[in-house]
């Protein structure tokens, strides 16, 4: 199979209405060969509903998708031997076991003879699933199910994979392996779309990140640029003093420029819109009024709070 | 795919690629002769079983470890085993002397088609209900799997199931040709048409299943086809109890095969049409889901005709027009209220593959998806069943001196087949005009399309006859204030209850309004029969450039693993 030369995955003003709700509307991006995108929003959003379409499960409203450059309206066969789709619930079968159930999917997706053989044992041993072979399905945990769940995607050795939520319900170590196994598939050129609510997870495995809210595309950039858009716009600040917390607390609500003063202990934070340059003059100006200042800081943010600013936690 | 190709042979499993564990044993040195042909018979079954279906594959392994399989089969194998205990000693002397045969096979047949024409049909069905519900069939279609190989893998773990339970009661269906009473055409005769039925319920059952994935819906389907399942179980036992303990089968009769013959080539033909339909309910929403099958239809059509034709030149009567048509007009009027009821929209890849040229299209145009070449299918259809039963009935008229069986005359048939085709013309057209008005401010689907049409037609029957029933003292007697309903009006015909102004003026009604109908829906087939081929997109046909099998050189490495050792995740 010979790859195109464009994105791999690239969303073209995709709308999917489910009679008066607009999960999806007028989205567009793109990821590329080897990138990791993110894709973010709270409950509802249309994650999931625009994932389905591109893993051909659902179509558009209005819009395509195309992975690879195939559409995946007009070309969905074409589109699925490039892609491998990891949904948010697991299917099972009755009475078949780890190694069975790769088995048939590897035969369903065309690999045969010595080829399926070493693709099966390829994913079994990448995901750590080797030892499980034998085992029945359904008493399968949740950590196992997840990585038979990417087994089963990456059986074909896709070029684009679309997971949706596979870190849901994992345990740290599970989570830290899944990361890993992500970096590894990016770094063997394939470009995966990933949806999750564990930002701090994402912040660091993805090379850009996408966020929805209410069918709509708020941004899309990488985490540093958006971290960065994010810091230019308000800064947040921590400052700790020795003595009393409590005059600090008021003098630091009383000026216009702050807001959202928390104090704990003898260290408050706040926010302000504003340079570094107005910093600077804030230190001077709190050393000025008298407070004996220990410690004084922006707080970098996180995707955690980009999320939080760009979004506004309504549902439809 | 190359991308898999394995690194080194010690990444294969050795039992999985014809290497079997006897030849690597120790023992095998000295059978190395033995050997040869064995791992080249093995070496062809693993080939083999790399072509088979994957579906079957994995239903033969989830089969032989499921509970309901294992108990069907172990009961099988103990009322098998009873019975020939139980019936030889209840038979006693007169095992040696009476028709002891046929009571056996009769009882090992009970035995036998509770599991084939039961167990396996609702399987089937469940097995696909289930698996739509709990989203593994998604899973399953977005592989590069195509739905008729679902279909058929489904099908063939069907067949295995049946014949694993048939060979189960093989021992006891020979002992039973040994002793008196049956012999053995018929066996085979009654076991060829029980696997037959077999198949077909459990077509029946997964195209049930595709009906609905809501699990509400699918208890009541299910519900149905139990009811449904164990009726034809009834049946089939009644049918082999007269076949094999009553009359025996007319061998010697001379229709006995071309009517056998009739029924296995109509059973296909509605096999191929149930199968096309199943394939097409699990079908990519954008991919073309009509094309199979109208051909199907089609198919149906000229092997219905085909045996009428036949049935006439045995006798020709004009009795037999009564089912030609009744049965005739009866397909396309089901199929119609499907077809009109199409959804309205082609999908590019669907326009790739319109017919181009004059002659193409002309033929072909007709065969392709929408509401309104759906429409004139139909009607094309109808036309020719019209037209070759007039026909029928001018000639049998002409050259037949006997008296006819029933008390039709051929004028009556000749208006029953015109004011058929009149009725079918405008009930499908109006169906089809209606669902195109309510499509401009709602989605309607296909099931409730056809839902629509049959509320239209249960309306127009109900609501002149409820005024009519309330208001009329005398007997009841058919009246032109009926006209609106088909199947009161046909029958009137054909009892000439109609006085004949009465007959002219319904002939000049149905025709203005089927004319009517047919130009409301106007627009929209010339819509659907301007629609041209579109081109494919550029990375498609980059595409089918590439698959094009290229100069033969080696193949390069292609998969970022190959070759070297793999990162494991810990
Ligand atoms: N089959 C459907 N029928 C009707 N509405 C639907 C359907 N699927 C999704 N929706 C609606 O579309 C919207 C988007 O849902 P979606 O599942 O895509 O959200 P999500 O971003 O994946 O949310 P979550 O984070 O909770 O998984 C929701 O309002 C949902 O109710
Ligand atoms: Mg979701």
């Amino acid at each position: 199979m010979k790859l195109g030369s464009g994105p791999l995955i690239e969303l073209r003003r995709l709308h999917r209405y489910f009679g008066q709700t607009q999960a999806v509307q007028d989205v567009s991006f793109e990821v590329a060969a080897g990138q990791v995108m993110g894709y973010i929003g709270p409950n509802g959003a249309g994650k999931t509903t625009s994932m389905r379409i591109l893993a051909t499960l659902d179509v558009p409203t209005k819009g395509d998708a195309f992975v690879d450059g195939f559409s995946v309206v007009n070309d969905p066969d074409r589109a699925r031997a490039r892609l491998g789709f990891m949904p948010d619930y697991f299917g099972t079968y009755a009475n078949v076991n780890v190694w069975e159930y790769l088995d048939f999917f590897a035969r369903a997706y065309g690999l045969r003879g010595k080829t399926r053989l070493a693709a099966l044992d390829y994913v079994m041993r990448f995901t750590g699933l080797d030892e499980l072979a034998e085992k029945p399905m359904r008493g399968l945990s949740k950590g196992m199910k997840q990585r038979l769940c990417l087994g089963r995607a990456m059986i074909h050795d896709p070029p684009v994979l679309v997971l949706d939520e596979p870190a849901a319900g994992l345990d740290p170590r599970a989570r830290i392996q899944l990361r890993e196994m992500i970096r590894q598939l990016a770094a063997q050129g394939k470009a995966v779309l990933i949806s999750s609510h564990i930002l701090t997870e994402l912040a660091e495995m993805c090379d850009v990140v996408a966020i929805i809210e209410r069918g709509r595309l708020l941004a899309v950039g990488s985490v540093e640029e958006m971290v960065r858009r994010q810091v230019r716009q308000q800064r947040r600040v921590s400052v700790q003093v020795l003595g009393e917390i409590a005059p600090v607390n008021a003098w630091l609500s009383s000026r216009p420029e702050i807001r959202q003063v928390h104090a704990n202990g003898n260290t408050a934070t706040f926010v302000h819109d504003g340079t570094v340059e107005a910093e600077a003059d804030l230190l001077a100006a709190m050393i000025d009024a008298g407070f004996r200042v220990a410690a004084f800081g922006s707080v970098a943010a996180t995707l955690e709070e980009v999320f939080m600013q760009v979004t506004e936690g309504r549902v439809q | 795919m190359s991308a898999w190709e394995p690194a080194s042979e010690a990444l294969t499993r050795p039992e999985e690629v014809g290497l079997s564990k006897e030849t690597s044993s120790p023992f095998a040195a000295g059978r190395a002769a033995a050997a040869s042909w064995l791992e080249r018979l093995e070496a062809y079954l693993t080939s083999w079983g790399e072509r088979l279906n994957p579906i079957l594959v994995k239903e033969a392994r989830q089969a032989l470890k499921s509970r309901r399989f294992i108990s069907t089969f172990g009961l099988v194998l103990l009322f098998a085993c009873a019975w020939s205990y139980l019936g030889v000693a209840w038979m006693g002397d007169r095992i040696h002397f009476g028709a002891a045969g046929s009571v056996m096979f009769y009882g090992y047949y009970w035995i036998l088609a509770f599991p084939l024409l039961v167990v396996v049909p609702f399987g089937a069905f469940q097995s696909l209900a289930g698996e739509r519900h709990d989203g593994s069939h998604e899973l399953l279609s977005i592989t590069t799997l195509k739905p008729h190989q679902l279909v058929t893998g489904k099908l063939a773990s069907a067949l295995l199931e049946m014949l694993v339970y048939l060979s189960a009661v093989t021992p006891c269906l020979g002992f039973t040709y040994l002793l008196r009473g049956i012999d053995f055409p018929t066996i085979l005769l009654v076991l060829v048409y029980t696997i037959h039925a077999s198949l077909g319920l459990s077509l029946t059952g997964l195209l049930l299943a595709t009906v609905s994935i809501e699990r509400h819906w699918q208890m009541v389907l299910s519900v149905l086809l139990v009811i449904g399942l164990l009726a034809a179980f009834a049946g089939a036992l009644s049918l082999t109890g007269m076949v094999v303990l009553e009359v025996g089968l007319p061998w010697h009769e001379e229709e006995f095969i071309p009517v056998n013959l009739a029924v296995l080539t109509l059973f296909w033909g509605s096999f191929a049409l149930s199968f096309a339909a199943t394939a097409a309910q699990l079908t990519f929403a954008a991919d073309n889901r009509s094309t199979a099958l109208r051909v199907a239809m089609l198919a149906n059509h000229a092997l219905f005709l085909g045996w009428m034709a036949y049935a006439w030149h045995l006798s020709p009567d004009l009795f037999l027009f009564i089912p030609l048509l009744t049965l005739g007009y009866g397909y396309w009027a089901a199929l119609g209220m499907f077809l009109v009821a199409e959804g309205p929209d082609m999908s590019h890849r669907v326009r790739r593959g319109l017919p181009q040229t004059l002659l193409g299209r002309a033929l072909f145009t007709w065969l392709m998806p929408g509401p309104g070449t759906g429409y004139m299918f139909v009607l094309a259809n109808l036309m020719v069943l019209g037209a070759l039963s007039l026909l029928g009935v001018f000639v049998t008229r002409s050259i037949s001196t006997r008296p006819t069986m029933g008390m039709v005359d051929w004028q009556d048939l000749a208006h029953f087949g015109c004011l058929g085709f009149l009725y079918l013309a405008i009930y499908l057209g109006l169906g089809l005009w209606l669902i195109g008005l309510a499509r401009r401010r709602f989605a309607v689907p296909l099931p409730v399309g056809v839902l629509l049409q049959a509320v239209l037609l249960i309306l127009a029957c109900l609501v002149p006859l409820v005024p009519y029933l309330l208001y009329e003292t005398g007997p009841l007697r058919y009246s032109m204030t009926q006209l609106a309903n088909p199947f009161w009006t046909l029958a009137a015909v054909l009892d000439r209850d109609i006085p004949t102004h009465d007959l002219i003026s319904l002939y000049i009604g149905l025709t203005l309004a089927a004319a009517l109908v047919f130009f409301l829906n106007l627009p929209r087939v010339a819509y659907e029969v301007m629609r041209v081929q579109v081109a494919k997109p550029r990375r498609v046909v980059e595409e089918e450039v590439a698959e094009r099998p290229p100069p033969a050189l080696p193949a390069a490495p292609s998969s970022p693993w190959e070759g070297e050792g793999v990162a494991r995740v810990e």
